[in-house]
């Protein structure tokens, strides 16, 4: 692979890591992208590294030990990766998360729609309307940074956080839209909440989304999602939907 | 309650500690662990404990301990007088503790973060492969009044431990930093003010952050969320220095201009509001 096609760099960050810079422009693109050369490098140095983490341009390569020799470390993976192509993806997992935008749960609904002078049925179906790439995880245990969002819901970040955002929360800031995991502080409007949960420390493995993944958020009315908060694991939503491409 | 100590009053902010919780990141999971690696490390070698063994971390104000059975302690980091039941005990040597010996450390003069070590550490379970106390992911994020921790006792045996004095270098106040990703971005003129300047400490302090008094100009803009780690100088919007510790979220949108080394971020840990530093940039070696 050409690394200059991807602007592919390499930057010594600490004594346990070396952060690999992307400055492609397309994200979806750019996400299977880094995600492709996070597990070619696992598969090859994976026995020196504690993991790999990806971000919206970059990647973070943690290594067990403190790295003796970077510069010749920095050699080896770009001999790496110049010898490989990367993978296209050939199926692709989607999630329905339902979403009840009704009060009490769409408590900033009203104040968006007021901001962004869209109707709040016209805010749902736009939120509704697409599926959204994963990312990464950041912010919070299990917070999927969700690519996608349509132009018409771009709204900047509160200037002052609130204080208390509940787990379940999906929400608007920034050209993005999110999913408080667990409660938090935050300066996102919410729009509606999910009664699954994204983040348990119970589980083997703690989230059930992985980068790469997409999400179609699907409108639920209150009834419904009392319901899905009863059932312990929300099983019948956690069957992704493979689609191959 | 046999083999157990319980906390008397809880301190001004106290955690179970071990090194630290690795392979998370990626989901989001903070790395946690000890504030000072070095103090918690020397706490366990005096005890020829494992080094990741789980102790007390305390800030600032130290609980006071009474212990319900027989076992061997040390004290390391942040420091004052301490006491067993009313005798003077020292710092850095492994201490006998009888059942009902109650442990308190006074007047703390020296340093923010203490660790309170025990022969095999602290019984309790791990939650993605470390016992650090962190909210959302242990059942409790930190310690209050009337805890019992568990312990295996174990008798004294004298022949086996020392007293070692270990290596300060408090009286530097320079911490040893790299550029970070985004130090290029920055003017030289700004590069020049961060390197040469002195910065306080600010009184915001704890597992998460220290902020620095003093602000720095500029017209960096902010960045996509991106990687940050224990020790990333963060510069925000209206010019504050956030320096990240081992609590912190673990992607950032602020300009990262500056890494300090895992040693720094330990002294920063032990330096206290109103106290100033300078930071000495080495290059990676490449």
């Amino acid at each position: 692979m050409n690394l200059d096609t991807y602007g592919i760099s390499f930057f010594p960050f600490s004594e346990h890591t070396i952060l690999i810079r992307f400055s492609y422009i397309d994200q979806i693109e750019l996400t299977h992208s880094i995600l492709s050369v996070s597990k070619h490098i696992t598969q090859e140095r994976g026995d020196k590294l504690t993991e790999c983490i990806p971000t919206y341009s970059s990647l973070l390569l943690y290594y067990k030990l403190p790295i003796s020799n970077i510069s010749y470390e920095i050699q080896l993976l770009t001999k790496l990766l110049a010898n490989w192509e990367i993978q296209p993806v050939n199926y692709r997992r989607i999630w329905k998360i339902p979403v009840c935008y009704h009060e009490p749960f769409g408590e900033d609904l009203g104040e968006v729609s007021q901001k962004l002078s869209l109707s709040t049925d016209a805010i749902v179906s736009l939120h509704t309307s697409i599926s959204y790439v994963v990312c990464f995880m950041g912010f919070l245990p299990g917070f999927p940074y969700l690519y996608g969002l349509p132009s018409e819901l771009h709204i900047p970040r509160r200037k002052f956080p609130k204080p208390k955002i509940s787990g379940g929360s999906v929400a608007l800031a920034a050209g993005q839209t999110g999913i408080y995991t667990i409660e938090s502080p935050g300066g996102w409007y919410v729009i509606g909440k999910t009664p699954i949960r994204f983040f348990d420390v119970g589980q083997q493995s703690p989230c059930f989304l992985e980068p790469g993944d997409q999400i179609q958020f699907k409108a639920i009315n209150t009834e419904e999602y009392q319901r899905l908060e009863k059932q312990p694991k929300n099983k019948n939503f956690l069957l992704p939907k493979i689609v191959n491409i | 309650m046999n083999q157990s100590v319980e906390l008397l009053t809880s301190g001004l902010y106290s955690t179970l500690q071990d090194s630290g919780r690795f392979g998370f990141r990626r989901l989001g999971v903070p790395q946690s662990g000890a504030m000072d690696p070095y103090s918690f490390a020397f706490a366990n070698s005096l005890l020829n404990n494992d080094t990741n063994c789980t102790a007390i971390e305390w800030y600032r104000t130290a609980p006071i301990l009474l212990f319900h059975q027989n076992t061997i302690i040390s004290l390391t980091g942040a420091s004052g007088n301490a006491f067993l039941n009313e005798k003077p005990v020292l710092h850095y040597k492994s201490l006998r503790v009888r059942e009902n010996d109650i442990l308190r450390i006074q007047n703390v003069n020296y340093g923010n973060y203490g660790y309170i070590a025990i022969k095999n550490g602290f019984l309790t379970s791990k939650i993605m492969e470390s016992t650090s106390q962190y909210k959302n992911i242990t059942p409790k994020f930190r310690l209050h009044k009337g805890d019992f921790l568990s312990y295996t006792s174990v008798d004294y045996d004298q022949k086996r431990y020392t007293h070692i004095k270990p290596l300060f270098d408090a009286t530097d106040a320079a911490l040893i930093v790299f550029p970070g990703p985004e130090f290029d971005q920055m003017s030289k003129a700004q590069q020049k003010q961060l390197l040469t300047e002195s910065w306080t400490l600010s009184p915001q302090q704890d597992r998460m952050a220290f902020v620095l008094q003093e602000k720095l100009e500029h017209t960096l803009p902010q960045i996509t969320s991106s990687p940050v780690l224990p020790g990333t100088v963060q510069l925000t919007p209206d010019g504050s220095l956030i320096v990240l510790m081992h609590d912190c979220q673990t992607t950032g949108g602020y300009p990262r201009v500056l890494q300090l080394t895992q040693r720094s971020v330990g002294r920063l840990s032990q330096m206290r509001t109103g106290q100033s530093i300078r930071f000495r940039k080495i290059a990676i070696k490449l």
